[in-house]
């Protein structure tokens, strides 16, 4: 009688059952493995861990980083992002109250939006940020609380190539309407008069404020920032100039996806007698590497709207703060006070980037600072510097910028005016900061 | 009383019957320790695919009915339907998915009109030909970001478009400007993705019963006949198939759309791909993010049960 086995008397199975369900338990056991293990190319985490955001900033920081640890014996795990990836990163692990990261490097921009999530710097003394300019502090700071320390601070202006302008016999544009003329007056065949970054980013906005800084307007929110202050006729008058310039054809027609890179690029090649970059890229525009024009850029004071004096600027830039979360914070608070002691008192070794960015009265004496910044410029970059002002710190910041730079590229567009544009942003960003 | 011969009769059928109950308890024990591998065996993808697909997709659904945004400070707090009407109201959020539709249908139905049109090319005239086969199935193996980056270069104002262009005397055109953004990236996604259905379609053409067409053939059809009366009804899993993924992965398009244009200029070619993006990954704004991707979810779901029904169920 068969009493349930297949095998006829004698045949062995080759393969026991028992084998086959270990198989199949390996096999999910590996997947499940395989899914749980994280697989990087970050290295090994020391003891303290920060981010930094790819490129000169990193190149830069790496060597300091490097230093802290050998004098320490504090070893630092600095992982690379591009700048975006950093922000997404930084703000996830913040809001998962994570420990992963000990030392925060941010944007002034986004201190209103993760400083419950930091330390307050209380720590830090007059004393130890004595010789800052005071709008590099005031940039980290709100409600007069310290969130983190200065580091690669700068502000933007006008770039010009001497060389252009000396041939048509011109001078650096001192005012809004000499500076629209100029434009179209350099604008010839392959050339255009002026770039600017167009793209509808921040680097647009914070542009596009420094216009309109210098075409009086007060400011871009209201004193207590609850509401929109940008929609006046500093506002106005500087967008209508940039539509001007734009619509004259002085632009590139794809001007209007540029960002910094790309603005940078079009001075690199020779495409534009005028652009409008940040303050650091004198250096970039310096080297024979980047350019064949290298040595022929210069920087110019922002031209003001009629009946404007003085000239206004916007600073922005990194700074370092500590994470409410990490299990380091002595050992970060020392990484911390190391940085900001090589951008305070930059040595004549320092990084071009950290000579490129100076933000205090060391780095604007410091002679590798004029061997940079030649002919007098050292002189306007601490000008700039010490007249510029901060942006608001809002955690709508990032709507805001995004409300503004929507609704003025469609002027750009030939979509709706000026006015249109900034009325309906001002509508947008009053609803905004109603929510906080 | 059964005599002896009946009683063997019963005897035989008791035991047939045990036999039979045994047979088929051994049949069970033999199918469950079979059907007990098979499913140890499909744990791990189960696992994945619930924990991978159905947990997120409820997750995402759920934190759509919630205003969170991680950048704010302030705790997430439910709202019910609030996004989802932001979404409606919002015109330019409602301009995503109006271009979004706009760039499906042109998509694909550009790829579906040129991928039949070289799958029958290659059926008919080159279908030896493999180095020919090779190359037209290129576009399909590069990466959406290699894509994106050189189309951008191609396509820029002073890009290798213009330059051919100028020489031929044509005025340089703004292929990534307001008017033609939209159209350049259906234009980059039909390059990436013709071979696909050119792919498809060409292995289900080398499929159909060379004595069906010989007959169609000696019956006097022509090769439109032929193409319209029994090419195209016997191959239509095939284009269901093609449709329908070719639908989906559009609807989904990101990487070679955020490589050329952003989006831009404006909103020139916000698509939802890209305004989730943005809603969620620069704005952490995760309520409204998972807002619209929830509507990418039921635009893709009805659009896949239109094709359904549309094409024939049953020729799956």
């Amino acid at each position: 009688m068969n009493c349930g086995y297949t095998r006829q008397r004698g045949e062995r199975s080759r393969h026991p059952r028992f084998l086959r369900a270990a198989l199949a338990a390996a096999m999910t056991a590996t997947v499940l493995a395989g899914c749980a293990s994280a697989s990087t190319d970050e290295p090994e985490p020391g003891p303290l861990t920060m981010l930094l955001p790819a490129g000169t900033v990193a190149d830069s920081m790496q060597p300091i980083v490097d230093e802290f640890s050998e004098s320490t014996g504090i070893d630092v795990n600095a992982i690379v992002l591009p700048v975006n990836d950093m922000r997404s990163r930084q703000v996830l692990s913040l809001n998962q109250k994570s420990s992963e990261l000990d030392v925060i490097m941010l944007d002034d921009s986004w201190v209103a939006e993760v400083r419950n999530h930091l330390l307050p710097l209380d720590m830090i003394t007059e004393s130890d940020l004595d010789g800052y300019l005071p709008s590099v502090v005031e940039a980290f700071k709100t409600d007069g609380t310290l969130w983190a320390l200065p580091s690669y601070m700068s502000t933007r202006t006008i770039f010009y190539r001497t060389d252009i302008l000396e041939e048509a016999g011109l001078e650096p544009p001192r005012t809004f309407d000499e500076l629209r003329a100029t434009a179209k007056a350099l604008t010839t065949g392959p050339q255009y008069g002026f770039v600017f970054p167009l793209g509808n980013s921040e680097t647009y906005v914070n542009s596009w404020a420094t216009f309109a800084y210098n075409a009086g307007m007060e400011g871009l929110l209201n004193d207590s920032n609850t509401e929109a202050a940008f929609n006046d006729e500093g506002g106005l008058a500087a967008l209508e100039l940039l539509d001007g310039i734009f619509k004259d054809g002085s632009m590139p027609p794809d001007s209007i996806q540029y960002g910094m890179e790309q603005v940078a690029t079009a001075m690199y090649e020779g495409q534009a007698a005028m652009g409008m970059l940040s303050t650091p890229f004198v250096e970039r525009l310096s080297d024979p590497a980047n350019t064949q024009f290298a040595g022929k850029f210069r920087m110019m004071p922002m031209p003001q709207a009629e009946g404007v004096t003085g000239d206004s600027y916007i600073t922005a830039g990194f700074g370092f703060s500590l994470s409410k979360y990490g299990e380091h914070q002595d050992e970060a608070l020392e990484l911390l006070r190391f940085i900001n002691e090589k951008f305070l008192h930059p040595g004549p070794d320092a990084d071009a980037s950290v000579i490129t960015n100076p933000a205090s009265e060391d780095a604007f004496a410091s002679p590798a600072l004029a061997e940079v910044f030649v002919d007098g410029q050292d002189e306007l970059i601490e000008h700039m510097m010490t007249e510029a002002t901060t942006r608001p710190h809002v955690s709508q910041w990032g709507e805001i910028v995004t409300v503004l730079g929507t609704e003025m590229q469609k002027v750009f567009l030939g979509q709706q005016s000026a006015k249109d544009a900034l009325t309906k942003s001002e509508e947008q960003v009053n609803e905004a900061l109603s929510k906080d | 009383m059964a005599n002896g011969r009946d009683q063997q009769t019963i005897a035989r059928r008791g035991l047939g019957e045990a036999e039979t109950s045994i047979e088929a308890f051994a049949n069970h024990r033999r199918y469950s320790s079979k059907s007990l591998l098979g499913h140890a065996m499909l744990a791990a993808p189960v696992v994945l695919v619930v924990g991978l697909l159905v947990v997120p997709t409820v997750y995402t659904i759920w934190v759509s009915f919630y205003s969170w945004s991680m950048i704010s400070g302030a705790e997430p707090s439910f709202i019910g339907l609030g996004n989802y009407i932001d979404v409606l109201s919002d015109a330019s959020l409602r301009g995503s998915v109006g271009r979004t539709m706009i760039f499906v249908v042109a998509s694909v139905g550009l790829q579906f009109v040129v991928g039949f049109g070289l799958a029958l090319l290659l059926y008919h005239s080159f279908g030896r030909l493999k180095a020919i086969q090779t190359v037209l199935l290129l576009p399909m193996m590069v990466s959406d970001v290699v894509v994106g980056l050189s189309w951008r270069l191609i396509l820029q104002y002073d890009g290798l478009a213009n330059w051919t262009l100028q020489l031929a005397g044509i005025p340089p055109v703004y292929w990534l400007g307001e008017d033609l953004a939209l159209a350049s990236i259906i234009l980059v996604d039909c390059w990436q993705n013709v071979p696909f259905v050119t792919l498809i379609i060409y292995a289900a053409l080398q499929s159909l019963p060379e004595d069906v067409m010989d007959a169609s053939r000696v019956d006097g059809a022509s090769w439109w006949a032929r193409l319209i009366h029994i090419v195209i009804p016997m191959i239509k899993p095939a284009i269901l198939v093609v449709l329908l993924f070719r639908t989906v992965f559009s609807l989904r398009s990101f990487g070679t759309v955020w490589v050329l244009t952003q989006g831009g200029p404006g909103d020139a070619s916000t698509l939802i791909s890209i305004e989730t993006y943005r809603q969620a990954f620069r704005d952490f704004n995760l309520g409204l993010g998972s807002t619209m991707s929830v509507f990418l979810l039921l635009i893709g779901l009805i659009i896949t049960f239109a094709y359904m029904r549309w094409l024939n169920r049953e020729a799956l």
